[in-house]
């Protein structure tokens, strides 16, 4: 393989963008099925949504130049995630005080 | 493209991708919450890269110390000394996690590197390279403020006002949901004190 194939596989595109993006969101699906701290979860949650963001904004970015309606839907994400957030911490604080546990394999109750 | 555009990419695609594994894996969740603050500053550089500043900012601002200190919040709030070990599940639960975050990057990696190729050739809906250079100078020098309030306030203005009433929402909930209910106090010393 010459060199200037591997320059050209190595010239960063949308496709590195995406890989990127893929490789972010298995990271916080991995963290969201293994971990064993509640805060945790929340944690790979939010790294998700910014995978799904980076995901938006490159195709804004290399598709949409004119509109950029990614970027718009890239907000309307953060305000998701930050009500998201918000609620996660007040159902965590009403769990933790029923059941002063953070660990995921305590909490049965839904289990039947 | 140029070298330097090349360099910063994987620069910043190396800390962000370190950062978020260090996020899962690491013993302490305080030390997490630490390594969270890195991984979305990074987040913030890679959408420079891309030419959205105003988004980048918008990370900084939001995730970067709102979410943050939440998190934070919420570490400080169910502190304890014997649940600060807490790390990752029972083997079949990780195996099957491996297994599942694996299938779905490959499948991802396929789909991006073989289907986007000939989805560009045959409809060029997708056209997987740089726009003109005239029309990044002109958004780099103007800025994506404008374009995107523009957009908010005209095409996106319903979603806008459906988003302002979630947040309301979520915000009467959280205080709702974590208040302390007054009647059923667990402590008999606080109830005896607030009858006084």
């Amino acid at each position: 393989m010459n060199i200037e194939v591997i320059l050209k596989i190595f010239n960063v595109g949308l496709t590195h963008y995406l890989i990127l993006g893929a490789i972010l969101f298995c990271i916080g699906i991995l963290g969201l099925i293994i971990s064993r701290n509640i805060i945790r979860v929340l944690m790979s949650i939010e790294i998700l949504l910014c995978a799904i963001n980076i995901n938006f904004v490159a195709f804004a970015n290399y598709n949409d130049i004119n509109n950029l309606q990614g970027q718009v839907f890239a907000i309307f994400i953060m305000a998701v995630a930050a009500a998201e957030a918000a609620l996660g911490l007040a159902i965590l604080l009403s769990l933790y005080r029923n059941k002063p546990t953070v660990d995921t394999e305590e909490m049965k109750e839904l289990k039947g | 493209m140029d070298i330097i555009y090349n360099l910063f990419f994987y620069a910043i695609a190396f800390v962000l991708v370190i950062a978020a594994l260090s996020v899962v894996f690491l013993p302490r969740i305080v030390y997490s919450a630490v390594s969270m603050i890195l991984a979305f500053i990074s987040v913030a550089g890679i959408f420079v890269l891309l030419n959205a500043d105003f988004v980048a900012i918008s990370q900084i601002m939001i995730y970067a110390v709102g979410i943050t200190i939440i998190m934070i919040f919420a570490i400080m709030l169910t502190g304890r000394v014997s649940e600060k070990k807490l790390w990752i599940a029972f083997a079949p639960r990780t195996l099957f996690a491996f297994a599942i975050a694996g299938v779905f990057f490959v499948t991802i990696l396929f789909t991006v590197t073989n289907g986007f190729k000939s989805l560009a050739r045959e409809s060029s809906i997708f056209s997987t390279t740089l726009p003109s250079i005239e029309t990044i100078e002109t958004l780099q020098t103007q800025g994506t403020t404008g374009i995107i309030g523009k957009a908010l306030f005209t095409k996106y203005v319903l979603p806008f006002e459906i988003l302002s009433l979630l947040l309301l929402a979520a915000i009467l909930g959280a205080v709702v949901m974590a208040k302390k209910d007054r009647d059923n106090l667990i402590n008999p010393t606080t109830r005896l004190i607030e009858e006084d």
